[in-house]
C-alpha cells in the first residue's frame, strides 16, 4: 500500500510539473537566461557587502537596473521623464567673440559706424538667438546711455 | 459771357483742391522718454513728420530681419556729450516683430523699453489720416 502510494505521489508530482510547465510555457514565461542568473548572483554578492566586486561588473548592475526601469515604466524620474527636446544650437562661439570684441571697440571709440553694424550683422547669421540677445543686451543699453553714438543714419544692425 | 463760363469751370476745378486739403491733421515730431533716473525707456513720433522737419536729426521707425527686430529713434537735438537724444531697442517676440512688419512710410511709432536690456517691452502703430504724407 505504502508503495503504492509513493507511486501515485510521484506521478501527480511530474503530472503537476508537467502541467505548470505548460502553463509557463503558454504565457511566454522565458527561462532565466544565464546572465540573469550571473547578475543576481552578483546583486546578492553587493547585498552581502562583497567589497570585492569589480568596477565593470559594478557597472552593469547600474546600467541593467537602469534600462529595466525604463523598460518597464517604472516610477523613477529616468523612466517618466518624457524625450527631452533637442538642445538649442550652441550657436557660434567665433562670431559672439567677435561680435562682443566689436561692442567694446565701439565703446572705447565711443562710436558705432555702418562697417560695424555690417559686421555685427554678418556675424549675427551664424549665431544662435541666445547669443544674438546676449550681444544687444550689450550694445543697445550703451547707444541709450549715450556711451556709444551712431555715427550714420541708418539701421543699427 | 463766354470769358463768365471759362472762369466758372475753372472755380468748379479749384473746389476740390479745398476739400483735399480739408481735414484733421496731426504733427507729431519725435520725442525719446527718460524715466526719473535718466534712463532712456522709450520714444514716439510720426515717420513723416521726421522725414519733413526743419532739423537734420530727427528719425523714427522699425526694421530688422526675419527674427530679430528693433526700433529706433532720434529726436530734433544734436548729439554732444551727456545729451540723451537717441534710443533703440530691440525684439525677438513674434507679437512685437508682427507689429513691426506693420510700420508704413508714414506711421505713428511709439515704443519703450526695458533700460537694462534694451528689449522693446512694447511697440505701438498708428495709420490715420490726420498724419501728413512724406514731402518730396
Amino acid at each position: 500500500m505504502t508503495v503504492v502510494r509513493r507511486i501515485v505521489l510521484s506521478i501527480a508530482l511530474v503530472g503537476l510539473g508537467a502541467g505548470g510547465g505548460y502553463l509557463l510555457g503558454a504565457m511566454g514565461a522565458q527561462p532565466p537566461s544565464a546572465r540573469v542568473v550571473h547578475d543576481r548572483v552578483e546583486r546578492v554578492a553587493v547585498a552581502g557587502g562583497d567589497h570585492g566586486l569589480s568596477e565593470v561588473a559594478l557597472r552593469r548592475i547600474v546600467h541593467d537596473e537602469l534600462a529595466g526601469a525604463q523598460g518597464q515604466g517604472g516610477s523613477g524620474a529616468l523612466a517618466a521623464a518624457p524625450a527631452a527636446p533637442a538642445a538649442p544650437p550652441p550657436g557660434n562661439p567665433v562670431a559672439f567673440a567677435d561680435g562682443m570684441r566689436r561692442i567694446d571697440q565701439a565703446i572705447a571709440q565711443r562710436r558705432w559706424t555702418r562697417d560695424d553694424a555690417a559686421a555685427l550683422g554678418h556675424a549675427f547669421d551664424t549665431m544662435s538667438p541666445d547669443q544674438r540677445a546676449a550681444v544687444l543686451r550689450t550694445l543697445i543699453p550703451a547707444i541709450n546711455r549715450g556711451e556709444i553714438r551712431l555715427a550714420y543714419r541708418g539701421d543699427p544692425l | 459771357m463766354k470769358r463768365i463760363k471759362l472762369l466758372g469751370l475753372l472755380a468748379m476745378m479749384l473746389v476740390p483742391i479745398g476739400v483735399v486739403y480739408a481735414g484733421a491733421h496731426s504733427s507729431v515730431l519725435v520725442s525719446i522718454q527718460l524715466d526719473d533716473s535718466g534712463n532712456v525707456i522709450g520714444a514716439m513720433g510720426n515717420e513723416a513728420d521726421a522725414f519733413n522737419s526743419v532739423d537734420s536729426n530727427q528719425y523714427i521707425g522699425c526694421g530688422g530681419t526675419s527674427d530679430t527686430g528693433f526700433c529706433q529713434a532720434h529726436d530734433a537735438t544734436a548729439d554732444a556729450d551727456g545729451v540723451l537724444n537717441s534710443a533703440i531697442c530691440f525684439t525677438a517676440n513674434t507679437e512685437l516683430l508682427a507689429q513691426i512688419r506693420s510700420v508704413a512710410a508714414d506711421s505713428f511709432v511709439l515704443f519703450t523699453m526695458d533700460p537694462t536690456t534694451g528689449e522693446c517691452t512694447k511697440i505701438r502703430v498708428s495709420h490715420n489720416s490726420f498724419y501728413r504724407p512724406k514731402a518730396p
